[in-house]
């Protein structure tokens, strides 16, 4: 018995309750690679002593890992080593592409222009119908990757003349240092930068961030906490916060709504979206809905009908968005820029591609004025 | 009574073989049909059943069978219907569209196969209580089994026949059960006596109206099935000989799925597009055109665009699906809509067609995968005309290719490159394929505008962001790394496809392989744990390779002839009769025993070789189009007839009491089954998949020489006598092996990248602490031995101690053992697999980063000592490390104790000394780098070669030296023993004293 009262005694009823030292938080427990690689750096936003049970604090994104020794945060790229916490994919993507910026999408930015276009592995969200899940939900040491430090890939887009950087395909948050120091330079030598994410990120570091940002095309899987746990295993609400600083620091936002049948295609759902974009954001916040089509672990969800992205449109255009586009459905004409004021198409658009341009200086011809980064 | 028990039999295996089949094919909706799901479902199937008759053994004693067995097979006919629903069910809490990971596959299958399994595995056994035979010559346990045998061929054959065609799943169920239930009427009728009679046949009743109503409304089909979409409205569903078909409606938009996995949807413009263009682009002027499947996207109807185009040939298996296609999508008169298996087809043209555009699932199972190996690509080339064109899709990535999807690739292209000279990839999260012995181009979209053909996707809009020379360049890569050819007889491609599916959840193929070790173990056990090692472990393994060879003889049958699959049907039902003749044959009262389970085992290795000559004999293949049809399903009944036959030899072989006739029918069944269903799993996920069907042959003949030669040997000694054979290794090394299998399955669990972390985690549970907390806590006070306690908890929980010591009895293992084995054995066994440093256990308290047992060290360790201190309750109750080690323990030699008890001493000087030593360092000042056990840290958690392989010395040497750990290395129980030893020696000089 006294042996019994001893052990309970000596182990907090609180400990019990919160799993103890170690307990279920965010993260990977004691996965840290057996060397610190050559692509590391000390991270960015972390804090340490805080919490007086863990060693770091991890203040990037709203996960807010607590991590000890040699653990993984829950992005996969951030890693404890001797009390400090370490980026460890710095300069080190596993995808670099040239794509057309209407891939991203973006269409009320440089349209028609290529777009150098990178991403390490590794991501802060785990959504069930990731695109990119083969490096998204891989660790930067297991994927075949490259080293392109900041210098380099910024002096590849000036000689090669490519006018912005795309920071995309899995979570560019997650890379945040490397991003950083690319941006900073980029801006320095007259390179655009793109962020496409799903804009969960804390606010500090979305505010340093914005700094060197000059597009972002955040996602926006749903409007109701319920569903972004259910697909992604995170929350709504950091997203909103984070528009709003990017919105504030003035840089040029676009959302993406891609429609899941059965998870995120409730048109009430789409309708609040709209209002509080066009509250918060502006009305001439380019809206685009993508269509669904089978991946990663919902390969049994039908693709999204045509006849619910058109809906969304409507539903949108009904809150009074000016720009609302479709994606991934070739047969509609859902991907040209219409004046809001003289209805005409001001670009027309097939695919990732520009058919006609008839923007001066900003202008449609009628005169209007289209929101947007034109040169 | 006489006559009603063996039909009763016959219905029981019929009603098992039609429930299995209308089960698999709704569990294979519910996942991702491919061959590691069959493997994992139809494997965990024949578990299960085993599990149920080996359970059978305790049914001996119930008093009143004739009354129980007719309940059970009420009970056992409303299982069924239930477990359906419960499938269905499983929809509503699982997210709409969600692919579930090997563990959820393997626990939900196992959860809802459960009841029925392991009642009619039950019920199996249970009936040889009651079982009479005709003549006393006939071995009962023999004949049980060839009833059940003629039962599941019947219903083999009625099933493909009948229920297909004309019933619904739910109704072919409620038919079962409605039989069943004047089945259980006429046991009771026959056999029952007033009131048990009376009551009996109520139930049957009651359930018999019941599911005749129900069969009648079809409402329950209706209500389930609606369970399948939460926002999408059912419009059609049919039930097709090929499985099933249900067409959803969302907006104009109409969703097709074919087993539950959505193969087409109409307004798919991407899908069908890129299914004909960019194969359609590279003929200059395409006239016949072969369309393999794809018809539900509409992609003939971006084909009839082609001005050239005079026929289409649109090819596919199941007619419904062209109904659908026709009735959905559209007509055209160009299209020939023809019903056949494409490979069949194909292989009877020369020459027809310019272009060949197949549009079919990725390679997941053997099936499919039929169309996607060199042999196929051979026989579209020939297929062709001169610079005919030949094009498909298969799955990708959109950025970034993972090993299993450049291994996937890489052997495809290795299979096509040995007929077609030009083959070009499209990179895409859909991957275009296309192949021709003339030059391709990669300028598709401008040859279609050349062509004058307007597509919607595929042009310059679209397509030139997927042509860029970053990503052709990185797909090129991918596929010309080297990779086996993927083949009929080795496909490589199911396993780089399971290998992808894997990926996608983490943890490799580490819990598949985990679960054959398992099944492997268990297996073991029981044939160990048998009195005629021999016959059980002959008898398995027949099992076994009868299941390998059937698997092995359809595969080969479907890549001579193509799937035809009323003759599939015709292969397993040839299998089942074999087997009935086999038992019927082998169970005459002429046939001597041990000479024919001899031959037997034999002709089995003569079997598996000849299977092997005959597929790599090059030859064979024009053969096999006249033999064949006939040859195939005499070698699958030849097969059957050794599988049965085998089963009354070896129940004959094995000496049998009258009154243990339950417990050796229920051990010969389960040994059976279990064989059966580690081939079903091993065989055709890994086997097959990773070296080939000749091979696994080979492997299947070697083991068989095994049994063989272990027959033989044992055939030359004397007959045992009947009444003296006692196991030499008895129940406990069951409880060994299964213990250290766990053991194992643990270490493998810790170590394995994929899981390690997960279950690091799951080790740090609040609640998983707590129970440790209180076991902790009881296991002191039971060591207190407290009389009043003890009292007490015998009054109130007398008949949990009578069935602990039945465990005891039957296994050697008391019931505190095994849970505190199963609680505690992650905690104790971790730093064994993963540590910071060279000597695990012993630095805990300098450790960065602890683990499970660091963490709680400071309070086991202080328990197990109090605990000790009255007879060593820890070491010999509850240590895991204890029962492990006392599952073998035997006497020692006096020698070897002594020398042991002072190695142990200096282990224990050690680690006391190192204990201090570290404290004292910790209080004073902060040196880390300095510390003198600094050599040992290894700055790095993980695994160290060295201590493992101790660890597999320890268990290896314990099954001939006892308790090795305890008494040699264990620092506890030196430091208890000790102790014990002072005591014994104070309390010997206190009596003499007295005295």
């Amino acid at each position: 018995m006294g042996g019994c009262g001893m052990a309970l005694g000596a182990y907090t009823i609180e400990d019990l309750w919160r799993g103890g030292h170690y307990g279920l938080r965010m993260g990977f427990r004691n996965d840290g690679p057996r060397e610190l690689g050559p692509f590391s750096i000390e991270a960015a936003w972390y804090e340490t002593g805080v919490v007086p049970s863990s060693v770091v604090h991890c203040k990037l994104c709203p996960h807010e890992c607590l991590l000890d020794e040699n653990d993984r945060g829950f992005c996969r790229t951030r890693v404890v080593k001797k009390g400090k916490l370490y980026s460890i994919a710095y300069g080190n993507p596993c995808l670099v592409h040239i794509d057309p910026i209407e891939k991203k999408p973006m269409a009320h930015f440089l349209p028609g222009t290529p777009i150098l276009s990178l991403a390490t592995a590794g991501c802060n969200m785990r959504c069930l119908n990731c695109q990119n899940w083969e490096i998204s939900q891989a660790k930067p040491e297991a994927t075949e990757s490259v080293y392109l430090p900041p210098e380099k890939l910024v002096s590849i887009s000036v000689e090669r003349g490519f006018p912005s950087i795309a920071y995309t395909y899995s979570e560019p948050i997650i890379f945040y240092e490397y991003m950083r120091d690319t941006a900073r330079l980029a801006k320095s030598r007259n390179v655009r930068n793109v962020l496409v994410t799903a804009g969960y990120i804390l606010e500090k570091p979305c505010e340093e961030l914005c700094q060197w940002i000059d597009g972002a095309n955040v996602d926006i899987k749903a409007f109701n906490e319920a569903t972004y746990k259910k697909l992604c295993e995170t929350t709504l609400k950091p997203v909103l916060k984070g528009l709003e600083v990017m919105r504030k620091a003035g840089v040029w936002i676009e959302i993406t709504r891609l429609i899941v049948p059965e998870f995120s295609d409730d048109m009430d759902d789409i309708r609040a979206m709209c209002r509080w974009i066009a509250d918060n954001l502006g009305k001439d916040t380019p809206l685009h809905f993508s269509r669904f089509y089978p991946t990663y672990k919902l390969p049994f969800t039908p693709l999204t009908s045509a006849e619910t992205l058109i809906r969304a449109r409507e539903v949108a255009k009904g809150e009074g968005l000016n720009y609302v586009y479709i994606g991934n459905l070739p047969e509609s004409q859902g991907q040209d820029t219409v004046c809001p004021k003289c209805r005409k198409p001001v670009i027309r658009r097939e695919g990732f591609q520009v058919l006609e341009n008839r923007l001066q200086n900003g202008q449609c011809p009628c005169g209007n004025a289209i929101a947007g980064v034109w040169s | 009574m006489r006559s009603s028990i063996p039909l009763c039999v016959i219905w029981l295996g019929f009603s098992a073989v039609v429930v299995q089949v209308v089960l698999l094919r709704e569990l294979l909706c519910l996942f991702s049909g491919n061959e590691l799901v069959t493997g994992i479902v139809f494997g965990n199937w024949l578990l299960l059943t085993a599990a149920g008759s080996f359970l059978a053994r305790f049914s001996s004693s119930v008093s009143k069978p004739l009354f129980w067995q007719s309940i059970l097979l009420t009970i056992l006919s409303l299982i069924a219907p239930l477990e359906l629903c419960g499938l269905r069910y499983c929809r509503l809490f699982m997210d709409t569209g969600l692919v579930l990971g090997f563990d959820r596959v393997f626990l939900v299958s196992l959860l809802v196969l459960l009841p029925y399994c392991l009642v009619s595995g039950f019920l199996l056994t249970f009936f040889s209580t009651t079982f009479k035979t005709s003549s006393e010559k006939l071995h009962p346990v023999g004949q049980l089994y060839l009833m059940d045998t003629i039962g599941g061929a019947l219903g083999g054959v009625i099933f493909g026949l009948f229920f297909t065609a004309y019933l619904s799943p739910f109704q072919s169920l409620f038919v079962l059960a409605s039989l069943s239930c004047l089945a259980s009427a006429m046991l009771s009728i026959t056999g029952l006596k007033s009131k048990q009679r009376l009551l009996s046949l109520g139930l049957s009743a009651a359930v018999l109206t019941a599911s005749v109503a129900l069969a009648c409304t079809g409402k329950v089909e209706q209500t389930t099935l609606s369970w399948f979409m939460k926002a999408q409205q059912l419009v059609e569903y049919r039930h097709t000989p090929y499985g099933t078909l249900s067409v959803f409606k969302e907006g104009k938009q109409f969703n097709f799925f074919e087993n539950g996995i959505p193969t087409a949807s109409t307004n798919d413009l991407i899908s069908a597009e890129s299914a004909v263009h960019f194969a359609m682009a590279q003929h200059p002027a395409p006239r016949n055109v072969l369309l393999v499947s794809g018809g539900l996207t509409g992609a003939y109807l971006e084909l009839t665009k082609y001005p050239s185009v005079q026929n289409i040939d649109y090819v596919e298996l199941d007619p419904a699906v062209i109904e659908t296609t026709e009735k959905y999508v559209g007509k055209d008169p160009r299209v020939h809509a023809i019903v056949r298996d494409a490979r069949q087809f194909i292989s009877s043209k020369h020459s027809a067609y310019d272009v060949v555009v197949m549009s079919l699932p990725d390679p997941v199972n053997t099936q499919l995968n039929r169309y996607y190996t060199q042999e196929f690509f051979a026989l579209v080339k020939n297929a062709l005309s001169d610079g005919g064109v030949f094009g498909f899709q298969v799955s990708g990535a959109a950025n970034y290719l993972n090993p299993g999807d450049r291994l996937f690739l890489a052997s495809i292209r290795r299979a096509l490159s040995a007929s077609f000279s030009h083959i070009i990839f499209i990179p895409g999260s859909r991957i275009e394929v296309v192949a021709s012995s003339a030059p391709l181009s990669l300028q598709i979209p401008e040859l279609l505008a050349w062509r004058g053909i307007k597509a919607k996707y595929v042009n310059s809009s679209y397509v030139s962001s997927l042509l860029t020379p970053d990503r052709l360049s990185a797909i090129d890569k991918a596929v010309m790394q080297p990779a086996g050819s993927n083949t009929d007889f080795s496909p490589v491609g199911v396993y780089a496809h399971l290998t992808r599916w894997t990926e996608q959840f983490g943890g490799g193929l580490l819990a598949p392989s985990s679960l054959v070790l398992l099944i492997v173990t268990c297996m073991l056990a029981l044939i160990l744990c048998q009195p005629q090692r021999t016959v059980s472990f002959a008898l398995s393994t027949t099992a076994f390779a009868g299941m390998g060879l059937q698997l092995v003889l359809l595969i080969a049958f479907q890549a001579y002839f193509g799937i035809l699959y009323q003759q599939v049907g015709v292969l397993i039902a040839s299998f089942l009769f074999g087997g009935a003749i086999g038992t019927y044959t082998a169970n005459r009262p002429g046939a001597r025993a041990a000479p024919g389970f001899f031959s037997v085992d034999l002709l089995m290795l003569v079997t598996a070789v000849c299977c092997a000559g005959i597929f790599s004999w090059t030859g064979f293949s024009p053969v096999a189009t006249q033999f064949g049809l006939v040859l195939f399903p005499l070698l699958n009944a030849w097969t059957g007839f050794l599988v049965g036959a085998q089963f009354p030899l070896a129940a004959r072989l094995l000496p049998c009491l009258p009154s243990a006739m339950t417990s050796t029918a229920g051990r010969l069944i389960a040994l059976d089954l279990m064989g059966a269903s580690a081939g079903a799993f091993l065989l055709s996920t890994f086997f097959i998949p990773a070296v080939g069907v000749i091979h696994v042959c080979f492997f299947l003949a070697f083991i068989k020489a095994i049994s063989s030669l272990m027959t033989y040997l044992r055939m030359r000694r004397p007959e045992p006598d009947v009444m003296a054979v006692a196991p030499a290794l008895g129940i406990r090394d069951m409880s060994f092996f299964v213990l250290a299998s766990i053991f194992i399955f643990e270490g493998a669990l810790i170590i394995d990248p994929g899981t390690s972390t997960g279950i690091y985690a799951v080790s740090f549970l609040p609640g998983y602490h707590a129970v440790l907390l209180i076991l902790v806590g009881l296991g002191i006070v039971s060591a207190m031995d407290l009389t009043a306690v003890n009292e007490a908890y015998s009054k109130r929980f007398g008949a949990i101690k009578q069935s602990a010591e039945r465990l005891f009895q039957l296994t050697g293992i008391r019931l505190s053992q095994w849970i505190y084995f199963a609680v505690f054995s992650v905690v104790l066994f971790f730093p064994i697999f993963k540590c910071y440093f060279q000597v695990p256990y012993l630095f805990c308290h300098v450790c960065p980063r602890k683990c499970p047992f660091g963490f709680l060290r400071p309070y086991i360790i202080p328990a197990a000592l109090i605990m000790n201190l009255s007879k060593r309750t820890w070491c010999f109750h509850y240590c895991p490390v204890g029962t492990l080690q006392s599952c073998r323990s035997r006497n020692i030699h006096k020698a070897a104790r002594i020398a042991l008890r002072a190695v142990a001493v200096l282990i224990l000087g050690v680690t006391v000394f190192s204990y201090f030593k570290i404290n004292s360092d910790v209080q004073s000042a902060f040196k880390f780098n300095n510390d003198w056990y600094i050599a040992l840290f290894r700055n790095n958690y993980d695994t160290s070669v060295w201590v493992l392989i101790i660890a597999g010395a320890i268990l290896l040497i314990s099954l001939f030296l006892p308790r090795i750990f305890c008494h040699g290395i264990c620092p506890v129980g030196t430091f208890s023993a000790l102790i014990q030893a002072g005591e014994k020696k104070t309390e010997g000089r206190l009596q003499s004293e007295n005295e």
